[in-house]
């Protein structure tokens, strides 16, 4: 009986001591080293590329090595570790888990088997379809070719003039800032007070869209840019009090440094006829071209009345020398139904060039989709901070017209592209050949143009572009036409004369005189 | 001939695949021209409804609330002449319900209903800047029309005699005698775009004056709402 006794209390003591298997997660993966192409096997690459899934992908990065060193030496044992949530498993006691969680890498800990549905939800809690959409909307920018260079916005400050900035001030995907003091400046030209970090949630997405990392990846371009966050908008009314409090803003940004001031701020109809928008008419615009004249590159939303009734671009959009950015569908590269569209109403090209319209932002301490031009303009602001960090020495006009030339469709334009995307490699000494990539024939007020069957790709790529116009340079009617086959593709020009064509596919552009 | 037809028809999806695909069209010349319509160019028009309460002191004919009403239907054309003048006109139908507080016969509910077609003008005014929207406005005008039908509807929840058992008596009198034939007001307006707020002051007696010196209250308060 003794011995049973006995035994009984040597299994209760153990007990207390019991190891335990836990999952601990890390906070990042800082000081890693990946090279996708001696990483994984070949048909995971092609399958990789086949999916559009990138190779290189935070998830894919290996965990830290000292973090697991430090977690195996306080636990018993590792069991297993997990790039794809960053996290290893370890047997060990209910006390040294306690103080695994202490450790300043250590995200979270919880038992393995009894895992919340929070735990992986929260940290992962992102679609495939949402992960391909965050790394595309700085993909196609030129992300890589800015990283490679080291180009993410350093030394550039860029004033954000907005509605509110809710949780900005407490959403991880600004803790890089915050950590490195570089929200310099903010004002609420509402209340006259430095508050921002209330009111609305718009300015958050923009800001991210400028300069936010989400778990390592890029929201935005600008990384390491400086801010100032300037709050001009209501969020329920619409009084004229916001055009004021605008310039009040623009001159606070300019007293205050800022390089660039992106504004995804428009008025329209409640305030506007369309014979207005000729960048001299409101106050704001003329407001946003002194500030250009002043050197400061203001970056401007088009709008989203695209498929409106009002269709055009509003106001300070339509303003002279500044950036105005449309919107384009993220995996199409081609104009989404509701950005705005141009000229201005004394016939100026607008927008200017345009950027991704559907993308990632954070908002409410996370990370969500949304859509709208005022998103296009901010990830544009953040791209033209990485090449002012390049090129210190160029004034905001030579910036703005060297970012149209980078525009993918460059020379070609229209009213709902602008110049195209605009590409970091142009900056970086990309010396792309203008190859023919289609041939055209013009006979009997016909146009006929026959792509190069070679570089046909049979999906939404295979893009023409089209407009005519007149001498002025001001067009009439443009056009977008997917090539879904290699046979040729007829225009009629009989109603045209002394006017020009120009045509545009897969990076080569052509202009035909019409006499 | 059936051969034909599917041949055709299989020809015809085979070429619709091979048609290139227009994804963008853009006219900009048909952009650019300026509309004449709009809430705040040269001529606009539009529906509007409107419902408000009618109220006032005409001697014996008390009239009690609820009940004493007013709603409206209309059309309202706007001819702008400046920023801030604009004139028009409308025509509406109006109903107009009352009850009266005094009832000599004991019946338990007694209601006159008045119904109006009317036409009417405005003087308008606009303040405050806008593009292309109704915006704030004052209105004064006026309106007259026709009193097309008319009825007093009495209600008897306790019936002294009925031909078969009921619990409700409803009698209800048209054609009424003493009801004018022409209705006729003065009218201000105060609008927030879609949102306005109407007074009307009813010139003209429902009553006529050989059978009661009294008459039913004249001034109408309420809100309309423009559809547009």
């Amino acid at each position: 009986m003794r011995s049973w006794i006995f035994c009984l209390l040597i299994v209760i003591a153990v007990s207390s001591e019991a190891q335990q298997k836990y999952w601990v997660f890390f906070k990042d993966k800082t000081d890693t080293v990946f090279d996708p192409y001696s990483y994984f096997d070949k048909k995971a690459i092609e399958r990789r590329v086949r999916n559009n899934v990138p190779l290189y992908d935070y998830s894919d990065l290996p965990v830290n090595s000292n973090y697991i060193r430090h977690v195996e030496d306080l636990s018993d044992s590792v069991s297993a570790v997990s790039r794809w949530f960053n996290a290893s498993v370890v047997y060990c006691t209910d006390d040294a888990i306690e103080e695994i969680k202490r450790l300043p890498f250590v995200l979270k800990a919880e038992p393995a088997g009894k895992l919340k549905k929070s735990v992986l939800g929260d940290d992962d809690d992102i679609s495939a379809k949402s992960v391909r959409l965050l790394d595309y909307q700085t993909r196609v920018l030129g992300r890589e070719d800015l990283k490679a260079k080291d180009l993410n916005g350093k030394g550039v400050r860029i004033a954000v003039l907005d509605a509110g900035f809710s949780d900005a001030d407490e959403n991880p995907a600004f803790d890089h800032l915050r950590a490195a003091n570089r929200i310099i400046k903010t004002y609420d030209f509402i209340n006259n007070r430095e508050h921002v970090y209330d009111y609305a949630d718009h300015g958050t997405m923009v800001l991210s869209c400028i300069g936010g990392i989400y778990k390592g990846k890029n929201i935005g371009l600008a990384t390491e840019a400086e801010f100032l966050l300037a709050r001009t908008e209501y969020n329920y009314r619409e009084p004229y009090s916001e055009e004021e409090h605008w310039v009040e803003a623009a001159e606070w940004a300019d007293k205050n440094g800022a390089d660039i001031i992106n504004s995804s701020l428009g008025y329209t109809s409640d305030r506007y006829f369309q014979s207005d928008l000729d960048g001299k008419t409101s106050l704001v615009s003329r407001a946003a071209t002194m500030a250009a004249r002043k050197g400061i590159l203001v970056v401007n939303a088009a709008g989203n009345d695209g498929s409106g009734k009002w269709k055009k671009l509003g106001v300070p959009a339509d303003a002279d020398s500044i950036l105005t950015v449309g919107g384009v569908d993220p995996y199409k590269a081609m104009h989404v139904d509701f950005s705005s569209y141009g000229p201005t109403a004394d016939k100026r090209l607008k927008p200017n060039v345009v950027a991704p319209g559907i993308v990632m932002a954070a908002v409410n301490k996370k990370i969500g989709n949304t859509q709208g031009t005022s998103f296009a303009s901010p990830l544009t602001a953040g791209f033209a901070a990485c090449i002012l960090q390049l090129h210190k020495e160029w004034d905001c006009q030579k910036l703005l017209h060297s970012i149209e030339r980078s525009g993918r469709l460059y020379p070609y334009y229209d009213y709902a592209h602008g110049y195209g995307i605009p590409r970091a490699a142009y900056f970086l000494g990309d010396s792309a050949m203008n190859k023919p990539t289609f041939s055209f024939e013009l006979s009997n007020d016909q146009i006929t143009v026959k792509a190069d069957t070679s570089i046909l790709e049979k999906d939404e790529s295979d893009l023409l572009y089209y407009h005519i116009r007149e001498n002025s340079g001001y067009i009439h009617k443009y056009f977008v036409v997917q090539l879904t086959s290699s046979e040729p593709f007829n225009i009629d020009v009989s109603a045209y004369r002394n006017m020009t064509v120009a045509l545009h596919f897969k990076g080569y552009t052509t202009e035909i005189e019409l006499k | 001939m059936k051969k034909t037809l599917i041949i055709l028809l299989v020809f015809l999806c085979c070429a619709s695949v091979q048609a290139q695909k227009v994804l963008l069209s853009q006219d900009v010349l048909q952009d650019t021209v300026v509309p004449k319509k709009g809430p705040n160019r040269k001529s606009f028009s539009h529906l509007y409804v409107g419902y408000g309460l009618i109220f006032g002191d005409e001697g014996n004919l008390k009239t009690k609330q609820p009940g004493t009403s007013d709603f409206r239907i209309g059309y309202r054309l706007k001819r702008k002449v400046s920023e801030s003048f604009s004139f028009g006109g409308e025509v509406s139908y109006i109903k107009n319900s009352f009850r009266p507080k005094n009832n000599p016969a004991g019946i338990e509910k007694v209601k006159f209903i008045v119904n109006r077609a009317e036409a009417g003008l405005y003087l308008r005014l606009n303040y405050g800047k806008r593009g292309d929207k109704i915006g704030n406005f004052i209105d004064i005008g006026g309106s007259g029309g026709w009193i097309f039908k008319s009825a007093l509807i009495q209600t008897d929840k306790k019936p002294v005699s009925t031909f078969i058992n009921a619990n409700t008596l409803q009698t209800k009198y048209t054609g009424l005698s003493f009801i004018e034939d022409l209705s006729y007001s003065g009218l201000i307006r105060i609008g927030f775009g879609r949102y306005v707020f109407y007074g009307e002051y009813r010139i003209s007696d429902v009553i006529a004056p050989a059978y009661s010196r009294d008459d039913l209250p004249r001034i109408t308060a309420g809100i309309q709402i423009g559809l547009h």
